[in-house]
């Protein structure tokens, strides 16, 4: 656990390094170098030397690295390539990208954890086009297929409270409603180191949350954590490539392309000027559009995975008593409303029938009565007329169509979330709440409710238990001061509630930056008696269950989406390695990158 | 506007401007012929010695000198100094409103020619700084803004101003003040769906046979003969209302005819983006809702990151100076300038430069056109593309490309003369010619002589002095000579006074005066 910090101060260095020109794509080869495991596994460094040897392996290997590169290249291979290979040195500290088609990988663990409480020794994982295609062992590959080896792999991390990726004024907002989308407040261009930070901790996705301290936030979605890092849709062609003069460069290409070559240019200048040239090829690739698109992005694995409410946070000021209780009767009032439309919807489709139905059964009879109709219809105007009376054509009634139920965006959710459809995460810490919250919902026995935060759950963990409820804590040691007013952060509660029965998941306290140090959390619940099978499902598979990703990502089976952590060590302990992070059967995260 | 006593002041000076100008285009002829040293017709192209005959407002002619046979009859200005030049092309501006509104978020039954304020400081700078087309535009601080128009800087009224009216609606990808991007994206979202299922219930009640609709529009006073009284099949890209053609449109919402004329297609759009993100809500909102075809997209420097995005979507936009974006580095903390228009131009994004910013802090160099591209220049933006943006660009955007943009037979007789090359800091714009009248001449710019050599305007008190009979008129003139020793005493008492409130009124300095200074 002590290694963490150090950790990260290996990280903000390398940062610096690479000039956070980390950001940038690089135009890697398809094929990379052979695994670079070869030289990495083989020097168990202490956390403090870290630092230096690895700039020392990384060099070694970049050099190693350009023969046999070169020879693997094909005749297709432009001279551009080459010049990325021998760049190597450059990108130490960037990730390297393989495009997403056709890719295939092998990688071989020598403990794999498939799914929580499940793992295979000294077996593999093939991947190909982004998916899971095999889990086994002694599984081959086709020739040329790039291999991986590592010590342990598992599904990556998936954090179930955070706010990473969004715009700054929507996490804050107290004026969302239950319509409003999440997807539509993520911003792909900003703060991409975050959500590299939150990689190299190995969380490859997180539900993500706008307005998380409104009433009411709206829903929140799952995500992807490399939309807008470097992720390569749509690889350039090759000659859109070729390197352009250097006064030109500046601001042509992507966000903090211009900072990148001022990073090359300075390490250019240290490597003694080796060439100019080196210096435009970084930028080569240009802009890769994210690949978040609102709606259609494949960077969103549920738009729609959770509807957020907050009770007794403080937003002007400090609610008392009587708002929070105000504060879940709102909330009931809501459930209700949305309730109540689908009961709406349920009678209107019942009375729709009905309708059509006797319309039709009424335009037979119509039929066959048709002529004895219109002669008493005839002589009923006739006998109007010379009485001097107003003739009124009789309106059937059946002619009134039912109309459908009108309903408010916010019902419309509210429904979804009342039918169990959406889960409905609330962030509540007190007990007095807590007890209310559950007591509002048992009218809304389908609603599938997910707490936030529930600092002072313990008490109430065998009502939450029956329930079926599930609990996100966030176990931090010294409590971050949010919510403010919480500070004594029970680091035993996660314990409390999994000995109860209640699914437990670890979430970074729906913070920007939080998400990197989930490991760590899990780590410090296990260390107050959260039962370690537990924790590993709370961070892959139960999150994922809990909102509705499990079919694609949470667990290392065939069919799914190949979010992979390849690591040295045990995925809970913080002293263990992220060596390699897979996203969609892309390598996000890469050794050196580190 | 806010209306401090130091613009209230101002504006009395420049109604009379107004109305020295309005009193010399009465006195010119149908035919002009303007002679200047150089004629630069559009980028790239121009004649030694040209001659540009204008009849009836239309340019009728254009070629070297001898070339060319002049009317006998038209008024000649010009001469070898001068280099005659388009009238640039404001692509969308929000200034010279008496106030935009930005208070209601959905607001396309709202015409910015209520807001127009004709005698607003704006458009005689516009004039000076020799833009002869602009568009008016709300605000970005709107979700869905009111109805623009195309104007001349021009006229005391709005109809004299006026180029192209009931044009085109604003609407704001990003967070109107007080918004976060989810409710904005949220209330964009509805503002569509809420569209959408009030015609569906129209037609439902049509269905139904409710006349519900009918009694309400004769209640309004709507019109519902001739073509408002057929319905007519809903059109567009987007989504669609099924049997729309049931509902007489006159029996439509009269607050509802924009939106439904957007998604249908028929009606231009200015999307304002303040930030990278808000580029693909933008196009996906114009997608989904089937405008993307008549959407511009109005950029801030930040959106130069998603110049690929806007790019790959094909539409034009517009640039909102600073066009040199600053942005601090999350990691090194080190400041990074981009020049917005070059990487635009890189990308092969057609691009018009506007010059109001969507910042509440704003520079007065941001309101000058010319100088905005000529900033460009200095960024990397070649000359020509420079040129091009402030002038047949954003006639194309405007839709007005036969119109005006450049120096063609055919075109709108609107020239400037120079002094020089165009975008100099050295250059003046010495005479504004639009439609064939001259709107601005140099050498009686009230304004600029008070800026530059001090003397009082006319119809001041202290005018009286300095401009004596041209200023208070002939028969005043013995009573302003017998009255000048009074009226230079006042003089240095108003000097004075204005002196304190300039001081006092600092931050209120009227865009005018800021930009004639910077000049100056």
């Amino acid at each position: 656990m002590s290694s963490r910090p150090f950790l990260r101060l290996v990280l903000i260095a390398s940062a610096f390094l690479g000039a956070l020109s980390s950001a940038q794509p690089l135009p890697f080869p398809v094929q990379d170098p052979p695994a670079p495991e070869e030289s990495g596994e083989k020097k168990p460094d202490g956390p403090g030397q870290e630092e230096k040897k690895e700039d020392k392996k990384d060099e070694k290997k970049s050099e190693s690295d350009k023969p046999e590169a070169e020879s693997k290249s094909s005749a297709k291979k432009s001279d551009k390539d080459k010049k990325d290979d021998k760049k190597d040195k450059d990108a130490l500290k960037r990730p390297k990208l393989a495009p997403v088609e056709g890719t295939t990988l092998l990688i071989r663990a020598k403990r794999l954890l498939t799914r929580p409480g499940e793992e295979l020794a000294n077996a593999d994982v093939l991947v190909r086009d982004g998916a899971i295609v095999g889990v086994g062992k002694g599984l081959v590959a086709p020739e040329g297929t790039r291999t991986l080896e590592a010590d342990v792999v598992c599904a990556g991390f998936l954090d179930p409270w955070s706010s990473v990726g969004i715009e700054e004024e929507s996490i804050g907002t107290f004026d969302a409603t239950a319509d409003s989308l999440t997807i539509e407040a993520l911003d792909a261009y900003r703060d991409p180191h975050l959500r590299r930070q939150a990689l190299r901790g190995g969380v490859t996705s997180a539900r993500v949350q706008a307005a998380g301290r409104a009433r009411v936030g709206g829903l929140g979605a799952v995500v992807r954590l490399d939309f807008g890092v470097d992720v390569a849709t749509t690889p350039k062609p090759e000659p859109e490539a070729a390197p352009k003069p250097a006064a030109s460069e500046s601001g042509a290409s992507q966000p903090g392309a211009d900072k990148k070559e001022k990073g090359d240019k300075e390490k250019d200048k240290k490597d003694g000027g080796k060439s100019d040239s080196k210096a435009e090829a970084p930028a080569a690739p240009v802009h890769h559009a994210p690949v978040l698109a609102p709606r259609h992005g494949n960077a969103v694995l549920n738009e729609a995975a959770s509807l957020s409410a907050s009770i007794g946070i403080p937003r002007q000021g400090n609610p008392d008593p009587f708002d929070r209780i105000g504060e879940v009767d709102r909330l009931g009032a809501a459930l209700d409303a949305g309730r109540r439309l689908n009961e709406q919807r349920i009678t209107f489709a019942e009375d729709l029938a009905k309708w059509e139905k006797e319309i039709a059964e009424k335009e037979k009879q119509l039929e066959k009565d048709f002529k004895k109709a219109k002669k008493d219809r005839e002589k009923e105007q006739k006998d109007a007329e010379e009485k001097a009376k107003e003739f009124k054509e009789k309106a059937y009634k059946e002619d009134k169509r039912p109309t459908p139920p009108s309903a408010s965006p916010e019902d419309e959710v509210m429904a979804r979330v009342a039918s169990g459809e959406v889960p409905l995460v609330v962030e509540a810490h007190r007990a007095p709440e807590i007890r209310a919250l559950l007591d509002m919902l048992r009218a809304h026995p389908r609603v599938r409710l997910v707490l936030a935060g529930a600092t002072e759950a313990a008490p109430l963990a065998s009502a939450l238990a029956e329930r079926s409820a599930a609990v996100i804590v966030f176990p931090t040691p010294l409590g971050t001061g949010r919510p403010s007013g919480w500070t004594e952060h029970d680091l035993g509660l996660a314990g409390v509630l999994d000995a109860a029965g209640v699914r437990v998941l670890i979430g970074s306290g729906g913070s920007r930056a939080g998400a990197s140090d989930l490991a760590l959390m899990a780590g410090l619940a296990v260390g107050h008696g959260l039962d370690r099978e537990a924790a590993f499902a709370a961070l892959t598979l139960a999150a994922a269950e809990t909102f509705d990703v499990a079919d694609r990502i949470g667990s290392v089976e065939v069919g799914k989406q190949a979010d992979l952590l390849l690591l040295k060590g045990d995925p809970l302990s913080p002293a263990a390695r992220v060596q390699y992070v897979l996203v969609g059967g892309q390598i996000v995260l890469e050794p050196e990158a580190r | 506007m806010q209306t401090s006593p130091s613009t209230l002041f101002a504006r009395s000076v420049l109604a009379s401007s107004f109305a020295l100008l309005t009193s010399g285009l009465a006195l010119a002829a149908d035919k002009l012929v303007i002679e200047a040293g150089r004629v630069i017709t559009r980028p790239g192209h121009e004649i030694k010695n040209g001659v540009i005959v204008i009849e009836n407002g239309r340019i009728t002619k254009v070629g070297a000198q001898g070339e060319v046979d002049k009317p006998w009859d038209a008024t000649v200005i010009g001469g070898p100094q001068y280099v005659a030049f388009p009238g640039f092309v404001e692509a969308q501006t929000s200034r010279g409103l008496d106030r935009p509104n930005e208070n209601i978020d959905v607001a396309p039954f709202l015409d910015i020619r209520d807001s127009i304020d004709p005698i607003n400081f704006a458009y005689e700078d516009y004039l000076r700084h020799g833009v002869t087309t602009l568009n008016v535009q709300q605000g970005g601080n709107c979700v869905i803004g009111g109805r623009g128009m195309v104007v001349r800087p021009v006229g005391m009224t709005v109809d004299e101003m006026a180029v192209r009216t009931d044009y085109a609606l604003k609407l704001s990808a990003s967070p109107k003040a007080g918004k976060s991007a989810a409710t904005q994206a949220m209330a964009l979202r509805r503002a569509f769906e809420e569209l959408r299922k009030r015609l569906e219930k129209q037609v439902q009640d049509k269905r139904d046979g409710k006349a519900r609709d009918k009694r309400e529009a004769l209640f309004q006073g709507r019109e519902l003969e001739g073509d408002k009284a057929k319905g007519r099949a809903m059109e567009g890209k987007g989504w669609r209302v099924d049997g729309l053609e049931l509902v007489p449109r006159g029996e439509l919402d009269e607050k509802d005819l924009q939106l439904l004329e957007l998604v249908e297609g028929k009606r231009d759009a200015y999307v304002w983006c303040a930030a990278a993100m808000d580029v693909r809500k933008a196009l996906d909102l114009a997608k989904e809702n089937g405008f993307l075809e008549r959407t511009t997209l109005v950029l801030a420097g930040d959106c130069w990151k998603a110049a690929d995005v806007v790019a790959a979507s094909g539409r034009p936009a517009i640039l909102i100076p600073p066009l040199l974006h600053v942005e601090t580095e999350p990691i090194t903390g080190k400041e990074v300038e981009t020049p917005v228009a070059k990487v635009f131009a890189e990308k092969g994004v057609k691009f018009a430069i506007a010059s109001e910013t969507g910042q509440a802090s704003s520079l007065p160099s941001h309101h000058v056109l010319w100088y905005q591209a000529a900033l460009a220049i200095g960024q990397g933006l070649p000359r020509e593309r420079a040129i091009a943006a402030v002038t047949t660009v954003p006639a194309e955007i405007l839709g007005l490309r036969d119109r005006v943009g450049s120096l063609e037979e055919g075109k709108d007789g609107n020239v400037l003369l120079l002094d020089g090359e165009p975008l100099s800091v050295r250059t003046h714009v010495q005479f504004v010619v639009i439609e064939g009248k001259t709107a601005y001449d140099r050498s009686k710019d009230i304004r600029l002589k008070h800026l530059l050599e001090g003397k009082e305007p006319p119809g001041t008190q202290a005018g009286a002095a300095d401009f004596g009979a041209a200023g208070a008129g002939k028969a005043d003139a013995k009573k302003d000579a017998l009255k000048q020793d009074e009226a230079a005493e006042r003089k240095a008492g108003e000097e004075q006074r204005k002196a304190d409130e300039k001081q006092s009124s600092g931050p209120h300095f009227s865009d005018a005066d800021a930009a004639g200074e910077e000049r100056g």
